[in-house]
């Protein structure tokens, strides 16, 4: 059974008949929905990436930049389902991922002057975002526990607190005490970047 | 915090939008707080994406596997259907099977008498040895359909029409078997015995002169010898061989006293060969006796 399993499961995308199945499965952020759509873009991504010269083990990072801006984009309403594909947008989106990267990678190596301005805001936005994401992991560690997996199993991992208790994931017995836990938490973190923010003064 | 949750998911219109980015702008707990949100929900895309890559990565490992077996099978699909189709395709005709001079099925009835044409005038025969030569075999007590096919016609000194005449003769009279009926042989003979049932006369007499060496006085080495040799047309030879041979039952005497006539008729000594067939052709218990009173026809 597992042979027959191993083999019919050759498409990922079989439970996404239409873009707009897709694109619900993208805003609810399915790891299906996810895999169909970098499994669709990936030929034209690594002929993104070939054609700016990258290595092509740039593919797998670029198509994860990609994911995430474009994730970012349908979670703040930027990028709306016309009923158009949203490979097509994503692939963009990738190319535009790819461009950058090479840009990147000649600023390493040439003088700064010598390069035009080449801000692209998903990319500025993206960056501001993952800088943000490196201070919060930076903020929770030095939050320490229970904090830490309170904050994290909700904000970050996505459970319910109603899936936290039953599964006994914190020693929070009650969805209520869970919830006032997280409030108390979440002021603590929100105390620790500001502190952070003066200290660094970001 | 329901006003980040709005504004971070873009449900907020543009009007609250400005107003809320306005006190963000002069509230430094509230940009600490934007600045948590954001980076929280940055960390749980990360993880979906992680998740998903992982995911991605192992579909491509199984995908590339799954290419390889499809292609290998393909191939492998595609190397039997070549197979098949060789298999299939009609083999060159094969040339048909050596005729073998004197192989057909011995006629059962009397041989027949030669004709006028042939006693008035003789034709010289061409320069070929290879000739076919049609032998009357004659009585069924040696298994007719147990015969090997008789070999080529043995040598003769020169081609002249004394020559041609007792080639004549010999092709009417000989009869010849290999392995005579209930002839048994032990190891030491298989590669002579082989030899022999291949019509390879020259080959199994080299054998048998070499096993002769470690076989001095063995009846069934003199006796192959002495086959051996009669097919070479060595008559006189293979008589000093089949004499030599000792006691033996009744059916390996009457053989070779077959074989001592035609040996005799071989050497050209065609008087002593029609005595010794006319004593076969005399006796009603001989098993070649129907052989014999054949040979004497046509030898009187």
């Amino acid at each position: 059974m597992r042979i027959l399993d191993w083999f019919t499961s050759g498409n990922p995308c079989k439970q996404f008949d239409s873009n707009e199945r897709l694109f619900e499965g993208l805003r609810k952020l399915e790891t299906a929905a996810i895999l169909c759509l970098q499994a669709k873009a990936l030929p034209s991504v690594k002929k993104a990436v070939a054609g700016h010269g990258l290595p092509d083990e740039k593919a797998d990072e670029i198509l994860n930049s990609a994911t995430l801006v474009f994730l970012q984009k349908i979670e703040c309403g930027a990028y709306q389902f016309q009923g158009y594909s949203p490979l097509t947008y994503f692939i963009e989106i990738a190319k535009r991922q790819a461009l950058m990267a090479t840009r990147s990678a000649k600023k390493a190596m040439q003088p700064l002057e010598n390069l035009p301005e080449t801000a692209d805001p998903d990319h500025v936005d993206l960056l501001r975002r993952q800088d943000a994401a490196d201070t919060v992991r930076l903020l929770l560690d030095q939050l320490g526990q229970p904090c830490n997996d309170v904050i994290r199993l909700y904000h970050i991992d996505g459970y319910s607190d109603e899936e936290v208790v039953n599964q006994r994931l914190t020693k929070y017995s009650t969805p209520d005490s869970l919830k006032m836990k997280r409030s108390d938490c979440m002021k603590k973190l929100v105390q620790l970047a500001q502190q952070w923010k003066t200290s660094t003064n970001i | 915090m329901e006003d980040f949750d709005q504004y971070l998911s873009g449900k907020m219109d543009a009007e609250g939008r400005r107003r809320f980015e306005q006190k963000i702008a002069t509230d430094p707990a509230l940009q600490a707080e934007l600045r948590v949100r954001e980076g929280l929900r940055q960390l749980r895309l990360e993880a979906k994406v992680a998740q998903a890559s992982t995911a991605r990565r192992e579909w491509e490992r199984h995908r590339n596997w799954r290419r390889i077996l499809v292609g290998c099978a393909i191939a492998g699909l595609f190397g039997l259907a070549v197979f098949v189709w060789v298999k299939k395709e009609p083999l060159p005709p094969t040339p048909p099977a050596t005729q073998w001079p004197n192989q057909e099925a011995a006629p059962t009835s009397e041989p027949l008498q030669p004709t006028d044409e042939e006693e008035i005038a003789p034709v010289l025969p061409e320069k070929k040895t290879t000739e076919p030569i049609q032998q009357p075999i004659a009585e069924a007590k040696p298994n007719l359909d147990q015969l090997p096919p008789p070999a080529d016609f043995p040598n003769l000194r020169g081609e002249d029409v004394e020559a041609y005449e007792l080639k004549k003769l010999l092709d009417q009279v000989w009869y010849a078997q290999y392995p005579p009926a209930g002839f048994k042989l032990d190891g030491a003979f298989e590669e002579a015995d082989a030899l022999l049932m291949g019509r390879e006369y020259e080959k199994a007499y080299g054998k048998l002169q070499r096993l002769e060496r470690k076989l001095p006085d063995n009846d069934t080495l003199r006796m192959m010898k002495g086959f051996c040799l009669m097919y070479m047309g060595e008559g006189t030879e293979a008589i000093r061989y089949f004499d030599a041979v000792g006691e033996q039952p009744l059916p390996t005497q009457q053989l070779l006293e077959w074989y001592r006539g035609q040996c005799l008729l071989l050497s050209g000594k065609r008087e002593d060969a029609l005595v010794v067939f006319r004593k076969i052709a005399a006796d009603p218990k001989h098993s070649y006796q129907r052989q014999g009173k054949t040979a004497v026809r046509f030898l009187e």
